[in-house]
């Protein structure tokens, strides 16, 4: 540098410039100070309304958890929860989203979403783990409002799909729940919206949705029925299987079908009532409002019969067995066994009347008519009550009594029939057993081989008679001695076909002769076979369901 | 200002030049050969610069507080949490040594950055001679622990690229963790440009002067 000071006045002066602006690095603050605006401006935008909405439980809502949910997306949260002045209901704190608030109505509503099994289907598992949520509907005006009532239920359905809905009402709502779907023809229509016990009819009533176009097939004459589950038939016209879908058997559902038989009718209006029937076999059965009832004694037992056996006329159902009870008479100790049945005479003629019916009932009687037990099927002794015209039966008539009328019987070989075949077959299998047993013993052979014996020598004891007979009547007694002659000859020849068939039984029931093999290995297996059936049978009754899940 | 005539060194190209005695409003320095900036030493930018990211940063703190910064959803369950709520759910899980640690790192170091960033570069302004070398010190410490405060970042940044399970669990980030990374990253800047010499300068000029 010092070298170089006497260059000092050759150096250039620097060169100024003129800047107004302040230094460029004033420009990220002014960015932070936009963005800082706009995010705290986007999240005060982006906020909706908050609402209040009632609930009767705050059962599975959290606080800052529990969300509100519109078509399956999150619309808002639970801020707070709170209980109201009166301590009656809990007060949810509920954020909603910018749009659905734009949309939220008077009429929006809210409900609480509990974790359960769907029944629309299976919505996938993050339902299982998410917990409740808070379901709603925005309503359809726009007119919103801080303060709602949450419902206990999901609302019915949503407002803009197509269709009409009906009700059906029911003994018991069985396996139904909202959502249950609704079959025609195995395809799903619809489904359960709504259900209530009505309170002054101890009945359900359902409530259902069926989807344009569908709903043109409900007619007044329609049939529906609960087709929840399986349902399997066995009766004397055999066994019948039927299953709506997997669904239904799984979650239940109801199906109906108008039966080919009935005219078609009106296509129902909007609101229209049915009956729900609790399975198909029910459902189809001709429903008339008519009903005599009557009171039958039947000599024999009653085994076999049931609550809701049917009363036959040539084979088609007339009526029911409606019950079976035992009186005994304290004075002479005389046990009968009333069976109430019920009859509907417009099977006969659709045309007649409680009283016309009734009237007709008594020509028929008077005509021959009795009743009668009749066996279904030997395999289960199912019975059932067969109302026929005998031939030249005695005098008869519908008695009057203090109750029910009775109605007369007529006693049947075949009532028995059954218990005759078994026993039949009991005393079959005691005969069987005990030739086996003989057989086996050797006894038989022995017994054969005796008489085997016997016969030789008396045979031979014949003969001997003979040659004695000739020596001694050659001239004495020639005429006699040809009658001898000829029953000893007749005699002979039986005894060689005595013989004969002896050796055959030997044959045939000797020790491990596949004959009597067979017959044996047939008989137990028949008999296996008839108890397997029917502990089949009595575990299908008490558990249907043990046919999907196994005992 | 500029009261003798000086020389002047091009920091490109190692020019040497006069200054002008005089420096009128809005006149700036450059060099007669390359045309780069040349500044006196009483002219540093870092004190501007610094203050220019100091604020940027103090106003990118307010969202970055209000505005949640991360969601974590388990089994369908969660929402997002600012960084307080998420300090606040620590706490009520009982984990108080991690909501500590989340609540040091990210709120109570980056107010402390800005404030003693702040406090620096009043006092340089201010030509205080107080306890300079405390408060080269407090410098020093304070430009060290800034990057620290980026761990929630890249916490952040990690889970949201790990977890990713669906419905069983995720995690994502919301538009907090970006305002935070932004006031992290700032007041680093600021740490950085902020010259620690300056602290020093005034006594120095004094001391020449006198």
């Amino acid at each position: 540098m010092n070298e170089n000071k006497g260059f000092a006045d050759n150096l250039p002066d620097v060169e100024l410039r003129e800047q107004r602006w302040p230094s460029p690095v004033w420009l990220i603050p002014l960015a932070a100070l936009l963005i800082g605006f706009w995010l705290l401006f986007q999240a005060w935008y982006e906020r909706g309304p908050t609402i209040t909405v009632q609930f009767s439980s705050a059962e599975g809502i959290e606080p800052g958890k529990t969300e509100v949910r519109y078509k399956a997306v999150t619309v808002g949260k639970v801020k707070k929860l709170k209980l109201d002045n009166e301590l009656k209901y809990i007060e949810a704190i509920i954020e909603l989203n910018k749009e659905i608030g734009r949309h939220l109505g008077t009429n929006a509503s809210f409900w609480v979403v509990r974790p359960r099994v769907n029944r629309s289907g299976v919505s996938g598992l993050g339902t299982l783990f998410s917990g409740s949520y808070i379901g709603m509907d925005p309503g359809t005006d726009n007119d919103d409002q801080s303060f709602y009532k949450g419902a206990e239920r999901p609302p019915v359905i949503a407002p803009a799909e197509d269709g009409k809905r009906f009700f059906l009402m029911s003994d018991s709502l069985g396996s139904m729940d909202v959502g249950a779907p609704v079959f025609y023809k195995q395809l799903q229509v619809g489904e359960v919206i709504d259900y209530e016990l009505l309170d002054n009819q101890d009945r359900v009533q359902l409530e259902l949705f069926i989807r344009a176009p569908y709903f043109q097939y409900v007619h007044d004459n329609t049939r529906f029925w609960n087709a929840s589950g399986v349902e399997l038939n066995m009766n004397s016209t055999g066994a019948e299987f039927r299953m709506e879908s997997l669904i239904s058997v799984i979650i239940g559902g109801i199906a109906f079908e108008t039966p080919a038989g009935v005219a078609g009718g009106e296509v129902s209006k909007q609101g229209d009532t049915f009956v729900l029937h609790r399975n198909y076999a029910d459902s189809q059965e001709k429903q008339y409002a008519t009903r005599l009832y009557y009171v039958m004694y039947f000599d024999g037992s009653v085994r076999g019969m049931d609550v809701g056996s049917d009363v036959e006329f040539q084979g088609l159902p007339i009526g029911k067995v409606e019950n079976i009870e035992m009186k005994m008479d304290k004075d002479s100790l005389d046990v009968r066994v009333p069976v109430l049945v019920y009859i509907q005479p417009q099977y006969f003629d659709e045309s007649l009347t409680k009283e016309t019916g009734e009237i007709a009932m008594r020509k028929l009687v008077e005509k021959g008519m009795r009743a009668k037990l009749d066996t279904v099927s030997f395999l289960t002794g199912q019975k059932v009550i067969t109302l026929s015209m005998e031939t030249d039966p005695p005098p008869a008539s519908i008695k009057a009594t203090q109750f029910y009328s009775e109605f007369p019987t007529t006693g049947t070989a075949f009532e028995e029939l059954p218990f005759i075949a078994a026993d039949i077959m009991i005393s079959l299998d005691e005969t069987l057993a005990g030739i086996n047993k003989l057989v086996n013993s050797g006894k038989l052979d022995k017994t054969v081989d005796n008489l085997n014996k016997v016969l030789a020598e008396a045979e031979q004891a014949v003969k001997a008679a003979k040659e004695t007979l000739k020596t001694v009547d050659k001239n004495t007694l020639p005429s006699m001695t040809n009658d001898v002659n000829k029953i000893s000859q007749d005699l002979s020849n039986t005894m060689q076909k005595i013989q004969g068939s002896m050796g055959q039984i030997d044959r045939l029931t000797a020790q491990n002769s596949p004959t009597q093999h067979q017959l044996q290995e047939m008989l137990e297996e028949v008999t296996a076979a008839s108890r397997a059936l029917r502990s089949l049978t009595e575990t299908l009754q008490r558990q249907p369901s043990s046919l999907l899940r196994g005992k | 200002m500029i009261k003798h005539k000086a020389l002047l060194q091009c920091r490109v190209c190692g020019c040497l030049s006069h200054a002008p005695t005089q420096l009128k409003r809005f006149e700036v320095m450059h060099c007669p050969r390359c045309g780069a900036r040349v500044k006196l030493a009483q002219q540093s930018t870092s004190v501007e610069v610094t203050w220019a990211l100091l604020i940027a940063a103090a106003i990118l703190y307010i969202p970055a507080n209000l505005l949640p910064i991360m969601s974590v959803y388990m089994l369908g369950a969660g929402q997002p949490d600012t960084i307080i709520t998420g300090v606040y759910h620590l706490l009520e899980a009982g984990q108080w040594p991690l909501a500590l640690i989340v609540f040091v790192a990210s709120i109570v170091v980056p107010l402390l950055k800005l404030f003693t960033l702040s406090f620096l570069l009043i006092s340089i302004q201010r030509r205080s001679r107080w306890r300079q070398y405390d408060r080269m010190r407090l410098y020093r410490i304070t430009e060290y622990v800034g990057r620290w405060s980026m761990v929630d970042v890249f916490v952040i940044a990690i889970l949201t690229g790990l977890v990713q399970f669906g419905n069983l669990a995720r995690v994502d980030a919301n538009l907090g963790s970006l305002s935070f990374a932004a006031v992290v990253v700032l007041t680093m800047f600021a740490a950085r440009t902020l010259d620690e010499h300056l602290i020093w300068d005034i006594a120095q000029q004094e001391e020449a002067q006198a």
